[in-house]
C-alpha cells in the first residue's frame, strides 16, 4: 500500500504543491489546514510522515509537533518543519519540539522526495 | 520624497504595523497590498516572475511566485495580523515592452499569476489597477489600506522597463535555487 504522508500549511498554494509532488511520486496524501484540523485527522488516520508549516491560525507548526510527539502512536514518526522561516531560534524550537528536520522554503520538488526517501529510507 | 516613505524594489516585501508608508514604482512587476483592517497591519510586495507560471503544475515561476507571496503574509501574521481578514488591492502588470505582444508580456503574466494565487488562497481582491502601458507609482499606507496611484507615460520614465529586464536574470537565477535543509 502506498504510504500515507499528511501536509499542514494554511495556504492552499503550499498544499496543493506539496500534495501534487507527493502524489505524482506514488504517496497517498492527507491534507490538513492548522494545527487543530491535522490533530483531528490524525484521529482518525494513520500517516508515515508528516511536512509542517511553522505560521499557521488556530495552532502553529511547534504546539503541533509537541501534541504529535505526546501520542505514543506518532512518537518517531518523521516530521519535517516545511516553512520560510530560516532563524536559528525558531530552528531550535523545532527540534525541541520533536522536528525531525527543516526545510526553508521555497522548495524543489525534487528536494522534497530526497527528503522523503531518506527519512522513510524507501 | 518624504523619507518616512519605505521603498520596496524588485523582489523585496514588507510588512508593518505602525502605519509605514510604503513606495514602489512599477512598470510590469506586480505590488500586491495586503492589509488586515482590524489589526491595521499591512505590506506590499514587488513581483517579477522569472517566466509564465503555471498554478496547476506548479513549475519554477509559480513555485517563485507563491513563495513571494507566502513570505509577505507570513511576516504580517507573525507581527499579528489574522489570514483569514487579509483582503488585497494589486497594481502594475503594464506592457512595458512594445516589441512584444500583450498575450505574451511580463505584464500580463505577473498579474495574471497574482490574480490567481489570490483566488485560490480566497483572498478578496478589492481594488486594482493593473494593464495598459504606464508606468506606475503607489504609495501605500499600512495601517489604512489606503493607495495613492500616480501614473507616469512610458516615455518619461524609460529605465522602468529597462531596469525590470535587468532585474528578470537575477530573479531567474534566485528562482532556481531552494532553500536548506537541516537534519536534527
Amino acid at each position: 500500500m502506498a504510504k500515507s504522508i499528511m501536509t499542514v500549511d494554511d495556504s492552499a498554494s503550499i498544499r496543493q504543491m506539496v500534495s501534487f509532488t507527493l502524489e505524482n511520486a506514488g504517496f497517498s496524501v492527507l491534507e490538513a489546514v492548522d494545527g487543530e484540523d491535522a490533530l483531528e485527522k490524525l484521529n482518525k488516520n494513520a500517516v508515515n510522515m508528516l511536512f509542517v508549516d511553522l505560521n499557521m491560525p488556530k495552532m502553529d507548526g511547534i504546539e503541533l509537533i509537541r501534541r504529535v510527539r505526546a501520542n505514543p502512536q506518532y512518537k518517531f514518526v518523521p516530521i519535517i518543519m516545511l516553512t520560510t522561516e530560516s532563524q536559528a531560534s525558531k530552528k531550535q524550537a523545532g527540534k525541541e519540539a520533536g522536528a525531525t528536520g527543516w526545510i526553508v522554503k521555497p522548495f524543489k520538488p525534487e528536494q522534497l522526495l530526497n527528503v522523503i526517501r531518506k527519512v522513510l529510507r524507501e | 520624497m518624504n523619507s518616512s516613505h519605505i521603498r520596496i524594489n524588485i523582489g523585496e516585501c514588507r510588512a508593518c504595523k505602525n502605519g509605514e508608508v510604503l513606495l514602489t514604482v512599477l512598470g510590469s512587476c506586480v505590488a500586491a497590498c495586503l492589509f488586515d483592517p482590524v489589526s491595521g497591519i499591512g505590506g506590499m510586495n514587488h513581483i517579477l516572475l522569472p517566466g509564465k507560471a503555471d498554478l496547476n503544475h506548479f513549475d519554477l515561476p509559480a513555485r517563485y511566485g507563491v513563495n513571494a507571496m507566502e513570505t509577505l503574509i507570513n511576516k504580517m501574521m507573525r507581527m499579528g495580523a489574522d489570514r483569514k481578514r487579509i483582503v488585497a488591492k494589486i497594481f502594475g502588470g503594464a506592457h512595458v515592452i512594445p516589441t512584444i505582444s500583450r498575450e505574451f508580456g511580463m505584464g500580463r503574466r505577473n498579474a495574471q499569476f497574482v490574480e490567481e494565487f489570490l483566488q485560490k488562497e480566497s483572498i478578496p481582491l478589492v481594488n486594482s489597477d493593473i494593464g495598459g502601458t504606464d508606468t506606475r507609482k503607489i504609495f501605500f499606507r499600512s495601517n489604512t489600506g489606503e493607495v495613492f496611484l500616480k501614473r507616469i507615460r512610458p516615455n518619461l520614465y524609460k529605465e522602468v522597463a529597462a531596469q525590470e529586464e535587468k532585474a528578470l536574470k537575477t530573479i531567474r537565477e534566485k528562482a532556481e535555487k531552494a532553500g536548506e535543509i537541516t537534519f536534527f
